[in-house]
Formats: structure tokens, sequence, C-alpha cells
């Protein structure tokens, strides 16, 4: 049955070069059980091919446009902006922070020196064996973080649409 | 006559009443793909309406090497699984036979032809969801197996497989359910 009804769908289709057409076509008109199995499977074409297509509320494109409008004044919103400013600033410390764990104390002690060491300990890092780690710790923070800015644009995004 | 082109300069520009007139004339069809996966009015509308936003922000990207509605579709399908993901609520079910017990579906009548769209239409919207999307988006505008398999991101053979197994299952439901198609 699995063979007839795949034929059938290929001459459908058209996917049938012109000698299997023809070799369908005959098998058809002298096989009843296939001529009634093609007729019900053209039948089903047919009606998948007029399926009413669903619509949407009358009022819709207007939604979508008020929709639009209040996210685009919400995107320009400055409360946004700080809080991107807020969090690119604790994502840099975070991974500074994490640099300076990995790489150890630094020599020459606290204060501008260490700092200086810092980003000469960064380079040798890099190119260590601690790199795959270290470039692993760095990925989970900026996922992390990609993470915490879908989450905040969301929730805010919901009050600013809430609100207006 | 504005061709698509031109609408999406407009919209390019600015201009609202141009992206206005490309929902107005692509609403239906994002919207059914949308009900086909989420299979919920209010939550296809939300999801159409958030495919609109995305086709709006990501116009700019947009490729004419694929044509405009392959791309908003494949916008309306993918946004549309992630509210079900979200929400979980995919009550799909992967057996016609649900199908056949169905107490709105009048078997043995003999159905008018419109009615039998209408019947066709209710079992696709039963299919689960990916199926019921790609059935559905197969009879939209004639669409290619290729296009339909840039849109779910599966391979034409893939796409070739599902298509033959969905529309079997249809063709089971109406041997086993007996429904008299003679009439139609």
């Amino acid at each position: 049955m699995d063979n007839n009804l795949e034929r059938i769908w290929q001459y459908i289709d058209g996917e049938m070069t012109p000698d299997q057409m023809r070799r369908f076509e005959t098998d058809v008109t002298l096989d009843p059980g296939l001529k009634a199995m093609f007729d019900k499977t053209l039948k089903i074409h047919t009606s998948l091919g007029q399926m009413p297509v669903d619509k949407p509320s009358p009022d819709f494109a207007l939604r979508v446009l008020q929709n639009l409008s209040a996210r685009k004044s919400f995107d320009t919103s400055k409360t946004f902006k700080g809080v991107w400013k807020i969090l690119v600033l604790f994502g840099l410390t975070m991974v500074v922070l994490m640099l300076s764990t990995l790489t150890g104390p630094a020599e020459g002690g606290p204060g501008i020196e260490r700092i200086s060491a810092l980003s000469g300990d960064m380079i040798n890092a890099l190119l260590s064996v601690q790199s795959l780690g270290l470039m692993t710790l760095v990925i989970f923070a900026l996922t992390g973080f990609t993470w915490l800015d879908v989450f905040l644009k969301d929730r805010l995004m919901q009050k600013h649409l809430i609100r207006s | 006559m504005e061709t698509e082109r031109q609408l999406i300069q407009s919209i390019l520009e600015g201009d609202t009443s141009a992206f206005r007139r490309l929902v107005e004339a692509h609403q239906s069809y994002v919207y059914s793909v949308c009900y086909s996966v989420v299979k919920n009015k209010a939550i296809a509308e939300e999801a159409a309406q958030d495919t609109f936003i995305k086709v709006y922000r990501s116009l700019k990207k947009y490729k004419s090497e694929s044509k405009l509605t392959s791309w908003m579709y494949s916008i309306a399908y993918r946004t549309s699984l992630d509210y079900i993901r979200k929400q979980k609520k995919t009550e799909a079910l992967d057996s016609v036979d649900y199908m056949v017990s169905d107490p709105s579906m009048n078997t043995q009548e003999n159905l008018e032809a419109d009615e039998f769209s209408v019947l066709v239409k209710r079992m696709v919207n039963k299919l689960p969801p990916e199926d019921a999307a790609l059935i559905r988006m197969f009879y939209f505008e004639d669409m290619s197996v290729q296009e339909l398999a840039d849109i779910a991101g599966i391979s034409v053979s893939n796409v070739k497989v599902r298509l033959f197994r969905i529309r079997k299952k249809l063709h089971n439901f109406f041997q086993d359910s007996n429904i008299v198609l003679e009439e139609y």
C-alpha cells in the first residue's frame, strides 16, 4: 500500500519521469483498487490546496503598529541605555577579576604595579596551558552576561508595554 | 503598482504606512503559520505580532535571494516554535486515531466540498506543530520543497519524507473513519 501511495503522491507532485507517468497511468486504468486510492488521494490533495486561510482579528495590523511604536520608544529610552552601561561595566569588572584570580598574585605588590603586571600576566595566561580554562570562563561570563541582558530587557520591555 | 522592492525601500525609509501595507498583505498567511504551530488563537496573534516586529527590525538584513514571503514564514515558524517551547503548551498529537474519536467530526455524513476542506483543515491543525506548519506552508502559494527546507532548517529529502508521512496520516484517517468521499 505504501508503495502505491508513494507513487500516487509522486505523480500528483509531478516528480515522475515521463516513462514512470505513462506506466502509472496504465496501472491506474487496469487496477480498480489503485484507481480508488488515486481518486481519494487526489481529493485530499485538492482539499489541502483549498484549506481556508486563518484570519487574525480585524485590528491586527493596527495593534502591530502600536506595539512597534511602543517598542521603538522603549529602545530609545534613557533608562535602558543606563542599565546597559552599568551591565557592561559590571561584566568587564568580572572578567578582569577572573583574569587576576587565574594568573595568581602579581609580583610587585598591590596598587598600580599590580595592574601593570596584570596586563603582562594576561598575555602570558593566554599563551599558557591555562588559556583553555581561561577562555572557558570568559565564554561563561559572556554567556551569562548576554542572558542577563535578554532577561532584563524582557522585564523592562513588559513594564514599558504595560505602562504605554 | 508598488513592487515588493519599492515597499521594502519605503519601510526602510521610515514610512509606517508602507509597513502597515506589508502587514495587511501578509497577516493571514503569517497568522496561519503561527496558528498551525501554537494551536491557540490568542497565542498565535501574539506570535504573529512578534513576527512582524522582527520583520520590521531585520528588514535591513533581508536579502532578495529568497522570497520575502518565505523569509517572513521562516521568522513566523521559528517565533511560534519559541512560543511553544517557552509555554510548554504543546498538545500536539502524533496519531490520527485521536482525530477519529473527535466528536465534532460527523464522519458518516456526506459533507459539502467546503465542509470537507474545513474538515481537512481541522485535521491538519491536530497534527504535531512542525508537521502542521509544514503541510500548510506547502500548500500556500505552491511553495517548493526547497523553500520549505530553508524555512524549517532541514534537508530537502527530510521535507519530502515528512510530507509523505503527514499525507499518509491524512489518507489513513479517511480510510479508517469511512468518510464518504464519493460525493465531493
